[in-house]
């Protein structure tokens, strides 16, 4: 099957020194979902933003559809992978919805009809349809969670990013993201500290400590039970509690 | 202490119900109108002063909460006071003349002779008025206007797009400058800081360098999060919408520019 993404020995360090990722090498195939887990600070972000073309001065290569990263104009490379950041409010600065979502399809030269229907499609499929005149800033915190993935969706990017989609939202807002997560149809990477989360969009994990990767594979595999212990522990606790209610 | 664009946009009030691009014509109209108004024509700096408090009771912007933020302008109001005052403890009319009593009138302060002039006076009571006029006429418009709505009127009267932008991120930033100032004053209550002694100055300045450094950091967020949907230096934001004028605004728009040429040329 053809790769999306190809990572060979990626390490990166802070301007400090510190070693945010060491030798990271994986690979995503096309319409693949990779949930990444580990433990704060363990390089997950970083791994996200080095995909994103943000951070300079890493080793290794990042290939995208054969090509590297570096090779491509930032408009070439934002068209085929992009990111929703953690914090919505970050990523958020229109005056409406409506211009948040079609600020992307403007700028990468759409014109006014093909961005207005765009912008319809997306919102439909997230949901926010109605929230098309609203002010961003005086959404709720769910609302805006998916408002920030209508706006990357729309481009329609080959490989999208989310960093900790799941955070800080209800179960029904999670369910709704769940479903947008799902029906997106290209590769995805997910970093979250939500197994619940991970468990419904994913069945490959990437367990990350100390910026280097302990495991590579399916959830259900006897590996995590060796190189992931904490994990499936807290995996088999959620289990028990849901088999409690 | 401050008024926030379309901070009352939302009152019932007359002037809420202007087309935006006419409220802008006049934030510009208005102050142009007060700074050629020549000094003598104190009457005419008054009765724009009017104009600007009738527009304020039209916009329903509550009056208590309208005084309670005038208070910086304080110091600009109380040195027109002294003189007037003055002029009246010498037994003088407002709007002086040069046969009046108080003219050329000496006082030694500390040694230091200042000399109060009628024309002086009037140039005085004159840029008062036209200064209330000006603040109050742009702080109803912008106040009670959506911010939206006002980047849109921009728009119409053909601001560069750049300019737009650049006012709409702007508007952004500050937002989230207040927005972190109000988390950071909460987090100090929480934790019972009362500002006491000098140290305190220190935990003052390193509570604004981290509002200043927060809302740098959303930011370059926001930049990177632009960068990354495409977005160059330069290129065309999307135009924003303003609804065609009303009869009600033209209505509006003529009173309004009648009176205040009556004011110029008649009085």
């Amino acid at each position: 099957m053809q790769l999306a993404l190809e990572i060979k020995n990626l390490s990166y360090a802070f301007e400090d020194g510190t070693e945010a990722l060491r030798d990271v090498s994986f690979s995503l195939k096309k319409s693949e979902t990779l949930a990444v887990m580990g433990p704060n600070g363990a390089g997950k972000s970083t791994l996200l933003w080095l995909l994103m073309g943000a951070f300079k001065g890493f080793s290794g290569s990042i290939n995208v559809r054969g090509s590297n990263i570096c090779g491509l104009s930032g408009k070439e490379l934002y068209k085929t992978i992009n990111l929703v950041f953690q914090n919505p409010e970050n990523q958020m600065f229109c005056d409406t919805v409506e211009d948040e979502i079609a600020f992307a399809p403007d700028n990468f030269g759409a014109g006014a009809e093909a961005s207005r229907e765009a912008v319809e499609e997306t919102a439909a499929i997230l949901g926010v349809s109605d929230l098309l005149r609203k002010e961003p800033q005086h959404l709720s915190f769910g609302q805006k969670k998916r408002v920030a993935l209508a706006s990357v969706l729309v481009i329609k990017p080959e490989i999208l990013l989310l960093d900790e989609p799941s955070s800080n939202l209800d179960f029904s807002s999670k369910e709704k993201l769940v479903a947008a997560v799902n029906g997106f149809g290209g590769s995805k990477i997910i970093v979250t500290q939500d197994i619940q989360f991970a468990l419904s969009v994913s069945e490959r994990l990437i367990y990350i400590t100390n910026g280097i990767i302990i495991y590579d594979g399916p959830f259900k595999s006897p590996d995590l039970k060796l190189k992931c212990p904490d994990l499936l522990r807290e995996i088999i606790d959620l289990r028990e509690k849901i088999s409690e209610i | 202490m401050h008024f926030k664009i379309d901070e009352f946009h939302s009152e019932p009030g007359f002037i809420q119900k202007i087309n935006p691009a006419v409220k802008l014509g006049f934030i510009f109209l208005i102050p142009a109108v007060c700074a050629i108004i020549p000094a003598e024509k104190v009457g005419a700096s008054f009765l724009i002063a009017l104009l600007s408090l009738i527009l304020l009771k039209f916009s329903k912007i509550p009056l208590r909460i309208f005084l309670k933020r005038m208070i910086p302008m304080t110091p600009f109001l109380l040195y027109p006071f002294i003189l007037i005052i003055h002029a009246f403890i010498y037994g003088h009319n407002l709007f002086m003349s040069e046969t009046a009593s108080i003219y050329n009138k000496t006082i030694d302060l500390f040694g230091c002779r200042i000399e109060f002039m009628a024309s002086e006076i009037s140039l005085a009571i004159n840029l008062l008025l036209k200064s209330l006029a000006t603040v109050n006429t742009v702080i109803v418009f912008t106040a009670a206007t959506r911010f939206k709505s006002l980047s849109g009127a921009l728009k119409i009267f053909m601001f560069p797009d750049y300019f737009i932008m650049v006012f709409s991120s702007t508007w952004r930033y500050l937002e989230a400058l207040v927005n972190e100032i109000l988390i950071m004053r909460t987090a100090t209550e929480f934790k019972f800081f009362r500002p006491a002694n000098i140290f305190s100055v220190k935990t003052f300045s390193m509570i604004f360098g981290s509002i200043f450094l927060r809302s740098l950091r959303k930011a370059e967020m926001n930049n990177i999060s632009m960068k990354f949907r495409g977005y160059k230096t330069g290129n065309a934001v999307r135009a924003k919408s303003c609804a065609p004028a009303a009869g009600s605004d033209a209505v509006f728009s003529l009173i309004t520019i009648i009176f205040m040429a009556f004011a110029c040329f008649f009085i």
